[in-house]
């Protein structure tokens, strides 16, 4: 049963964390060919990403991961793994990758707010902490409200909001702690 | 190409110092590279019909190929012994898509020693011929004394 929300019960929430106790570990260790292909498009040309000597030079315990590579490239889950379903059932071109249903689904408790038919990424911010070394497995956790501003704007009527979450290693220690902020709302609505 | 034998000290960093441009050109084979390092297997990153369809003018960068651009550009600014401390509020204004320039660059906003760390809030974006495509934003950084 589906309890009606209005946007001052996300305003209360803030604070909260909704993550429902979930963490969500990369699929692999951080491997220095996965740094040096991240470096690869934006021509980075840092020794700290590929030369451990100049790294360990510079106070660091060998090459490190490029900081932008944390949150996403270093967190990626396997697109297939063995023993489920073709993602490619047809050989539609334009066909994306889909979703095997003996996948474990989200257990994340919903956030406390209205209905909406329409989300937009706003904004993104993240702190370093600890550097990523070449071995380190790195595990999301959190879903924290931080903050909510509902508000009408030229798309619809919504909430501003921005939730937390953080990275760590394999020992525990925090990496980033990455906020994400979207803009859920009606299409179309005034209030 | 950066020239990393040369580290910038706090001290040589004033508030208005330019951040200089690095100039990334998007290509779809550049854009293919980025997307399987990067594991963002969006079409519309990599599938022009579908970016189009989806209201955009071509395959288009995605958010962290934008950051990673940053970073470089950042990097090249700090050195070796400069830190990456905080990233943003990062916003993305418009698309890059393929066949665009990106130039990014900033200035020096602010300087400050804050729990015996010299920090630099640098103000970076990135613009192309259609304007900025994201940012302005800051990244705070850290750089070395020269008093050690």
């Amino acid at each position: 049963m589906t309890q009606e929300h209005t946007w001052d019960d996300l305003v209360a929430a803030i604070g909260q964390d909704f993550s429902g106790g979930e963490t969500r570990t990369a699929t692999d260790d951080v491997e220095r060919g996965a740094i040096r292909k991240y470096c690869e498009p934006i021509e980075l040309d840092c020794p700290l990403h590929h030369d451990d000597e100049a790294a360990r030079q510079h106070g660091y315990k060998g090459i490190v991961a490029p900081s932008s590579a944390i949150h996403a490239t270093l967190m990626s889950q396997a697109m297939w793994s063995p023993g489920q379903a073709s993602r490619w059932p047809t050989a539609d071109p334009d066909q994306v990758s889909v979703t095997d249903p003996s996948e474990r689904q989200s257990t994340a408790p919903p956030l406390p707010m209205p209905k909406t038919n329409g989300v937009l990424v706003t904004d993104m911010e993240i702190e370093y902490f600890e550097p990523v070394y070449v071995g380190d497995r790195l595990t999301s956790s959190g879903r924290k409200i931080i903050s909510v501003s509902p508000a009408k704007t030229r798309v619809g009527y919504g909430a501003f909001t921005r939730i937390e979450s953080e990275i760590r290693n394999q020992r525990g220690e925090l990496v980033a702690r990455v906020r994400n902020g979207s803009y859920n709302y009606n299409v179309g609505a005034d209030s | 190409m950066a020239d990393w034998s040369k580290q910038r000290f706090f001290e040589d960093v004033n508030e208005g110092d330019q951040v200089p441009d690095v100039t990334f050109n998007m290509t779809v084979q550049r854009l293919v590279i980025e997307a399987g390092a990067n594991r963002d297997f969006n079409p519309v990153h990599h599938n022009t019909r579908l970016a189009e369809a989806s209201g955009a003018p071509e395959m288009f960068a995605n958010n962290t190929f934008v950051l990673g651009c940053w970073e470089r550009t950042v990097r090249e600014y700090i050195g070796l012994d400069g830190k990456i401390k905080k990233l943003g509020p990062f916003r993305i204004r418009t698309f890059s898509p393929v066949g665009e320039a990106v130039v990014c660059g900033g200035t020096v906003k602010r300087k400050w020693q804050e729990g015996g760390e010299n920090l630099v809030e640098l103000e970076i974006q990135a613009t192309h011929s259609k304007g900025v495509a994201s940012g302005p934003g800051p990244v705070v950084v850290s750089l070395p004394s020269k008093g050690g």
